[in-house]
């Protein structure tokens, strides 16, 4: 039975359609999770084929296998490591050159390849002539054309892979670097070998040439073995930049010999994707069109889900009125019906919206135009201390927080991602509008409107000074340099956008929903305890921490009604407003609850405005508090997320109402 | 022929690689995508914002900010 | 191209009237009976001033098209095209929406929207997208270039 298993890998450069190919041959019997000790994402499929039982996994996208980045170390050290049956490298059938580049990289690992030659529609759109016969002679592996959108030539690259396996045919190629470096790579190979440990378990000359071009990983893999120190006497002998520059010049030279006996190209015709091109990133038209897009996205989202969201908010109603009333005992029916479902029902509402938001970042992405916002509006972040990539999570956290910092997968540099993951949170998410709006309807009457518009502005200026804070302080460094790849236009696969949007907001719904379950539920606790008072009133748990929190928030103008709801809020910001309704005596009538606000002595309309502008920037919600753990992998700054959050909520919210106060309000 | 950086050209120029005097995590980045010495690269066009730029090299299309561009060094070619 | 010039002021035309719409409305309370209304109930332009200013947005990248064609640079036509994918997009959102105030009024009975009917759903974004739809339809392979 083992004999009928293979282990794949599938390499390439970003932009290659991997992530279509991948889903072609695993369908749907796939897995993601995280590689071992690290934050980058590792996607595994099985498929059955031909009774073989065909195990695969995504490698992270990259352009090249250095040192350099975590997505690099991550694919290379799967394929030395593991060593996997087969690595299939997929090439961008229109992007030939470039694509060589992590060719060359990959024979050097000397892993049995094939080659999956994608994307050949575009190319021959482009008017380029492909020699596959003699690509094949060159490359000495095997190539398959695909269209992977299309499924084109997906059996035939599995028959290669059942093939390959099992007779020993192709071998891959080496580059020749000339005779200096070649020299040299032959001293380190001879001081390797004495090291019969080493030199077994890592490619022999793949290690001499990563050493020569200062590969940090290699270096420390090599620092263990005995022949460490003499290694470095060699390589201290050298100018290490000069051999860096040189061995990556050898390739591309060895790229351009052979690379036009496998592809000529006709006439370059201005493509419909140079032509859109021009009109989206044209000086006057650009910025414009892109806050066109953007704007028509959000009303898109919000029109789109408005119907399932109510449908969603209905059942839940429903589910809360029948459920609850034929429950005995009471307390039983109080936690399902306000507990659980009053709370997860809530956050459940929102769903319908992230999906949508998910589904048009992929959109987004497969269509090409996420890496020219990226591109326009890198001058701007760069100002505040952040990467052009940076941009569209910040402006999905105005959807949801959660699938905004997902979103930050994309941010290759450890500290960009960070900063935008740290803050995000204060840009106003959806979830926090019902508090705006009960609030600003209630005590601003016709200004309502300009309130709320001004609580989203300070939430965009309280997250760009933090950024520069943040860079100046705890996260030094500039931005990391833009280099990024724009690929060509075009219409995205429906099916790969549902797909993303099914994982990412599955995904969602199982760790936010089971974060805010158990944060409701202790909620709950709290405020049914101890046994016997009303729930929520001052005599429970909850509101005996309001109180002893109450002097704290004092300053800021709230009393414990007010900071019994912020603590809810703590579980998800969508539940302030049914506390609210609980604490008030208001039931579920909105306005029965503004006219109780209105009519406490104790809320002004200056301690509402404080009240709003603490709940736009305290903690953030559980949910994305949880995403943020995932996303950074540490305690650390989840808790530091938490704290500053609070810090900086507190002092603002301290400003507005002791400002106001000052001011005679 | 004079030598003059990457972000001194105009859309449209072609121009070869002869320098790259890049340094850090950026040189090996740029590398790896293509600019080596003795590449061929054409500028197509700068952001509305001024920045970042956005080259034809190696039939793809690639931006890198004026401030990389600003340590590679090239040759014109009419 | 004669087709570009009419959609570009169609456009703006339209944008125009809309944002001045959406200004009076915000301005002067809920209806104002003022000729500008009735001509905008007409041509079913809701008033919406950020729609209005997409409008002329779409209209602008249309005259630019037209303006580079005129003066000969012939890669103009990039614009024309973008103009129309920008038109089929936004008619796209719009009808998307109005499929959502569909599901809202009859699948929910939202009491929000007991009058509401599918004419109510029509705006210039939808019926202008409609028309550069049919213009691409037949001008489709006049979109081909060859660069030298």
């Amino acid at each position: 039975m083992e004999n009928m298993k293979i282990r794949v890998a599938l390499a390439g450069n970003p932009n290659v359609g991997k992530t279509t190919l991948f889903n072609a041959i695993t369908g749907s019997r796939q897995h993601v999770g995280n590689w071992p000790g690290v934050t980058v994402e590792k996607k595994t499929g099985i498929r059955s084929y031909r009774g073989y039982h065909i195990e695969v996994t995504d490698l992270p996208g990259t352009y090249s296998l250095t040192a350099y980045s975590l997505d690099e170390i991550v694919a290379r050290d799967y394929i030395i490591e593991e060593k996997p049956d087969i690595v299939i490298q997929i090439i961008d059938a229109s992007n030939l050159e470039r694509n060589l580049y992590l060719t060359t990289q990959l024979m050097e690992l000397e892993t049995e390849m094939i080659i999956a030659l994608n994307m050949c529609d575009l190319a021959l759109e482009r008017g380029d002539k492909l020699y596959i016969d003699r690509m094949q002679e060159i490359l000495a592996a095997p190539i398959v054309q695909t269209v992977a959108s299309r499924d084109i030539g997906i059996n035939e690259l599995l028959d290669r892979v059942i093939e390959q396996k099992y007779n020993d045919r192709y071998h891959g190629r080496e580059i020749g670097y000339g005779d200096i470096i070649e020299n040299k790579v032959l001293e380190i190979e001879k001081i390797l070998l004495t090291d019969p440990e080493l030199s077994k378990r890592y490619p022999l000359r793949w290690m001499s040439i990563k050493l020569l071009e200062g590969d940090r990983n290699v270096r420390t893999k090599v620092g263990k073995s005995h022949v460490s120190a003499a290694i470095n006497e060699l390589l201290a002998s050298i100018d290490q930049e000069e051999y860096e520059a040189d061995i990556a010049d050898k390739r591309y030279v060895a790229i351009n010999a052979i690379f036009p006996q496998m592809c000529t190209r006709c006439n370059v015709r201005m493509t419909k994707s140079d032509m859109i091109d021009r009109v989206l990133t044209n000086k006057y038209l650009g910025i414009p069109i892109f806050l066109a897009l953007m704007w028509g996205a959000f009303e898109l989202t919000f029109a789109f889900a408005t119907p399932f969201t109510d449908m969603i908010e209905r059942i839940f109603v429903w589910l809360a009125v029948n459920v609850t009333s034929r429950l005995e005992p009471e307390w039983l029916a109080s936690l399902i019906g306000d507990g659980i479902i009053g709370g997860v029902g809530a956050v459940l509402t929102f769903v319908p919206n992230i999906f949508i938001l998910f589904f048009l970042l992929s959109l987004l992405e497969g269509s090409g135009y996420l890496a020219r916002a990226a591109f326009i509006m890198d001058r701007l972040m760069y100002k505040i201390g952040m990467h052009g990539k940076s941009f569209i999570p910040l402006l999905m956290g105005f959807g949801c927080n959660v699938p905004a910092i997902m979103a930050t997968r994309s941010i290759e540099d450890e500290k960009d991602r960070l900063i935008t993951i740290l803050v995000v949170p204060f840009v106003s998410c959806g979830a926090r509008l019902p508090i705006y709006i009960l609030l600003a309807g209630a005590f601003f009457g016709r200004q309502a409107g300009t309130v709320v518009f001004f609580m989203y502005v300070l939430g965009i200026v309280v997250a760009v000074i933090s950024a520069k804070l943040l860079r100046s302080t705890i996260v030094k460094g500039k931005p990391a340099p833009f280099i990024m790849e724009m690929p060509p236009y075009r219409v995205p696969t429906l099916k790969t956008s549902i797909v993303h949007m099914w994982d990412n907001g599955a995904m969602y719904i199982k760790k936010a929903g089971t974060l805010i379950l158990i944060g409701v539920v202790i909620i709950w606790l709290l405020a049914s305890f101890p046994w016997g008072i009303e729930y929520g009133s001052e005599e429970s748990y909850v509101g005996m921490m309001g109180h002893f929190f109450a002097p704290l928030l004092e300053p800021l103008g709230f009393d414990w009604k007010m900071t019994v709801a912020l603590v809810f809020g703590l579980v998800a910001k969508e539940i302030v407003v049914a506390s609210m309704g609980v604490l008030y005596g208001a039931g579920d009538s909105p306005e029965a609850l503004t006219a109780s606000l209105l009519a406490d002595p104790a809320v002004t309309a200056l301690s509402a405005l404080s009240l709003m502008v603490f709940s736009l920037l305290y903690m953030p919600c559980v949910a994305t508090l949880g995403v943020i753990k995932k996303e950074t992998g540490s305690w650390k700054w989840t808790a530091f997320a938490l704290a500053y959050g609070i810090a900086v909520a507190w002092i603002v919210a301290f400003f507005v109402y002791q400002g106001g106060k000052l001011l005679g309000y | 022929m004079s030598e003059i950086t990457l972000d001194t050209l105009k859309p449209g120029d072609l121009a070869r690689i002869t320098k790259m005097r890049v340094k850090g995590p950026a040189r090996r980045k740029l590398f790896d995508m293509g600019m080596v010495a003795g590449s061929e690269i054409e500028l197509v066009r700068t952001a509305p914002l001024g920045d970042p730029i956005e080259f034809q090299i190696k039939g793809y299309h690639l931006s890198i900010r004026k401030e990389e561009a600003s340590q590679i060094f090239v040759q014109k070619i009419e | 191209m004669l087709f570009a010039l009419f959609m570009g002021c169609g456009y703006i035309l339209i944008g125009t009237i809309q944002i001045i719409a959406g200004i009076l409305q915000v301005v002067s309370g809920d209806t104002g009976s003022s000729y500008m209304t009735a001509v905008a109930g007409a041509l079913f332009i809701p008033p919406d001033i950020v729609a209005g200013m997409i409008l002329m947005l779409i209209g602008s990248v249309f005259i630019y098209g037209v303006s580079e064609i005129h003066s000969g640079v012939s890669e103009g036509i990039a614009y024309v095209y973008v103009g129309i994918l920008l038109s089929l997009i936004f008619a796209g959102i719009y009808m998307l929406a109005a499929t959502g105030d569909f599901l809202e009024a009859h699948l929910l009975n939202n009491e929000d929207y007991i009058n509401w009917s599918v004419i109510d759903a029509l705006r210039p974004e939808i019926y202008m997208g409609v028309l550069s739809l049919l213009t691409y339809l037949k001008w489709k392979d006049s979109f081909e270039l060859k660069k030298s």
